[in-house]
């Protein structure tokens, strides 16, 4: 897969090139405006993580332009402002999704793939990993073709999972995308263990293997090669 | 003591005792002055009469000049009286005591000595000193009355501007945007009073919006660097084999940006509320958020084995922002929750456009007025950030919904009042 991530903060831009770089995928980075015009010029790319502060204008001005051009790339937004207003006009402008710093790396990587779905959909609305089979749009879950019930943020934490495969993904990132809200009060880890325990529970009742490992309490990792 | 009815006792007071002390004074005073008069003119009859007896020279001249006067009579006397001698005396009428005056004297009649007694009548005289006297009493009356009126009236018409200035400060709000307006008065006092008011709460508004800005601006300055935090973390953890010893150290590094990233959020959530940017408004039911809060908050009632009693719900509507009316009714439950016993109790109650959420808990290790404030909280390692209620608060100011809390051993109460709503956009 190949990116092009338009951040002017380097850390953060070193930081997700060498998370995607671990993927597998190709990261070109830009700095600044006229840095991604340039990239953008010379190749085409599948994603797109664009910073909207960004020296010398708006990256909402930029993906106006990539619009305008009829250009195929999925469009992430980042945004350190959270703001309904600029989450609206870039989910107007054409952006595929949205996320507010700060974000976790594993939560970027499950929206990239959600939005390289949606694009590029060759028919695999499904994930098939060994006995388990995910049905992305309808949100089901199958263990050996059999539907089984899960609740929806067991359903939620699965495919965040399963979009990190064989990657740790931290318990702070499981309680974020659970949660997503703004309530004031902090994400609980209590109820990750709770979720996880019930998923794991439901997975195992219906014949599935534990995929999905603890890491020293740290976070899980769901890895289907691997398994016992 | 309002302002106006001091300065008019005071007066009203003085108006009072000049008017005690006058009067009679003043009756006294004229009384006086009549009997002066009298005596004056008893004298000086007495004097005509002397000269007038050098005409009389028979006995029967005398008879028919006392018969003349009624208010003159003579006897004869053996010897020369020693003096003359003035006083009051009363005669009755057939209806009444009349008051006299009467001068005792000594007149001589063909080289014989009399005694001379001359009275006046002092009936009319009192009438009349009464009268001027009650005249005088109104006079005075009106005047003092009139004076204290008008400097009453006056007096009102010169405070209107201070009050019209206390009426405006007391409508003052720091966080409603508008600074206070005072028009100019016809009083130099007053203007510079309203100019130094006006200095002061523009002074403090700027400090209000610089300090709102710097806790927005701070708190979108931090999301950068809590970013690259983040996601280096989320790379460290990865392709390595960590022991446990640092996944540990990572995990309280989550932890701690986790925090981090929440006080911040809270943060910016209440300075977008105070700066009204959910201008969204619906027609929205209480019932329904409410139901939608529980169902979000299941899997944390669930975990902490708390034991939910919801009453049946009398909805009631309210015009607002769907998100902020969610979060607060959220918030308000989920600190019942959290802010529990393991296996403790909530119940909601929704009932004649009242919601009352009751939790067992622990007493308040702080005063309860401080409860809606910023950053307090419990000091036991519980997760609060401290801005739940704090948020639930700004929300409900917004709508101008009237929020209580009340604690009796050991149930912690909260309540909306949803009726008085009035949506602010």
């Amino acid at each position: 897969m190949k990116l092009l991530i338009i951040e002017d903060e380097p850390a953060l831009q070193q930081n997700i090139a060498e998370y995607f770089h671990r993927r597998n995928s190709q990261c070109v980075v830009a700095a600044h405006l006229d840095d991604a015009r340039e990239k953008l010029l010379f190749g085409t790319f599948d994603c797109i993580i664009l910073d909207i502060s960004l020296p010398g204008g708006n990256g909402l001005d930029l993906l106006r332009e990539i619009r305008e051009q009829d250009r195929k790339e999925g469009v992430i937004v980042l945004t350190a402002r959270d703001s309904m207003e600029d989450k609206i006009r870039g989910l107007d402008l054409g952006a595929d999704d949205y996320l507010t710093k700060p974000f976790h790396l594993p939560e970027l990587n499950a929206r990239i793939n959600s939005v390289m779905r949606r694009r590029h959909f060759d028919g695999s609305k499904h994930l098939i990993l060994n006995e388990l089979k995910l049905d992305i749009d309808d949100r089901q879950v199958y263990v050996h073709h059999r539907p089984i019930l899960l609740s929806r943020k067991e359903t939620a934490l699965l495919l965040l999972l399963v979009s990190n495969q064989r990657r740790i993904v931290s318990k702070a990132a499981i309680a974020d995308h659970l949660s997503g809200d703004d309530s004031g009060y902090a994400g609980n880890n209590d109820l990750v263990y709770s979720h996880m325990k019930n998923l794991k529970k439901k997975l195992a009742e219906a014949g599935c293997r534990d995929y999905i490992k603890n890491i020293h309490g740290l976070g899980y990792k769901f890895d289907c090669h691997e398994a016992p | 003591m309002k302002l106006l009815n001091k300065s008019i006792r005071q007066l009203a007071q003085y108006a009072l005792l000049i008017f005690l002390i006058c009067v009679p004074l003043f009756y006294f005073i004229i009384e006086q002055l009549y009997i002066q008069d009298v005596d004056d003119a008893l004298f000086l009859k007495r004097d005509e009469l002397r000269v007038r007896a050098s005409h009389l020279h028979t006995q029967r001249d005398i008879d028919l000049w006392l018969a003349m006067d009624d208010d003159v009579r003579i006897a004869p006397l053996s010897r020369t009286a020693a003096g003359d001698s003035i006083y009051f005396t009363q005669y009755p009428l057939p209806h009444e005591i009349e008051p006299y005056r009467e001068l005792v004297s000594s007149i001589t009649i063909e080289n014989r000595p009399y005694r001379l007694i001359v009275r006046a009548s002092l009936l009319e005289s009192r009438d009349l000193i009464i009268g001027i006297a009650e005249a005088q009493a109104v006079l005075l009356l009106l005047l003092l009355a009139g004076w204290v009126l008008i400097i009453r009236f006056r007096s009102r018409k010169t405070w209107r501007p201070f009050y019209s200035t206390i009426a405006k400060l007391r409508q003052y709000e720091l966080d409603g945007g508008h600074l206070p307006n005072f028009e100019p008065s016809a009083i130099r006092e007053f203007d510079d009073l309203n100019k130094a008011i006006t200095e002061l709460v523009s002074r403090n508004h700027r400090v209000y919006l610089s300090q709102k800005a710097f806790i927005e601006n701070a708190s979108h300055e931090m999301q950068t660097p809590l970013a690259i935090f983040r996601s280096k973390l989320d790379n460290m953890i990865e392709g390595r084999s960590l022991t446990t010893r640092e996944s540990e150290d990572f995990e309280v590094l989550y932890e701690a940006v986790q925090r981090l990233h929440q006080l911040n959020k809270g943060l910016l959530l209440l300075s977008r509320i105070g700066n009204n940017q959910f201008p969204e408004s619906s027609d929205l039911s209480v019932a329904m958020l409410l139901h939608n809060s529980v169902s979000f908050l299941q899997d944390m009632i669930e975990s902490k084995g708390i034991r939910l009693q919801l009453e049946p719900a009398q909805d009631v509507r309210m015009q607002g922002s769907e998100t902020l009316v969610q979060m607060m009714i959220t918030n308000l439950l989920t600190n019942a929750i959290q802010h529990n016993h393991p296996n403790g109790t909530v119940s909601i109650h929704l009932a004649d456009a009242r919601l009352t959420i009751v939790n067992s808990g622990h007493p308040l290790p702080f005063p309860s007025e401080d409860l809606f404030t910023r950053f307090k909280k419990h000091a036991s390692p519980q997760k609060g950030l401290g801005l739940g209620l704090a948020i639930v608060k700004e929300i409900a100011d917004k709508y101008a919904l009237p929020l209580r809390y009340e604690y009796s051993d050991p149930l912690h109460s909260f309540s909306i009042h949803f009726q008085s709503s009035k949506a602010i956009v």
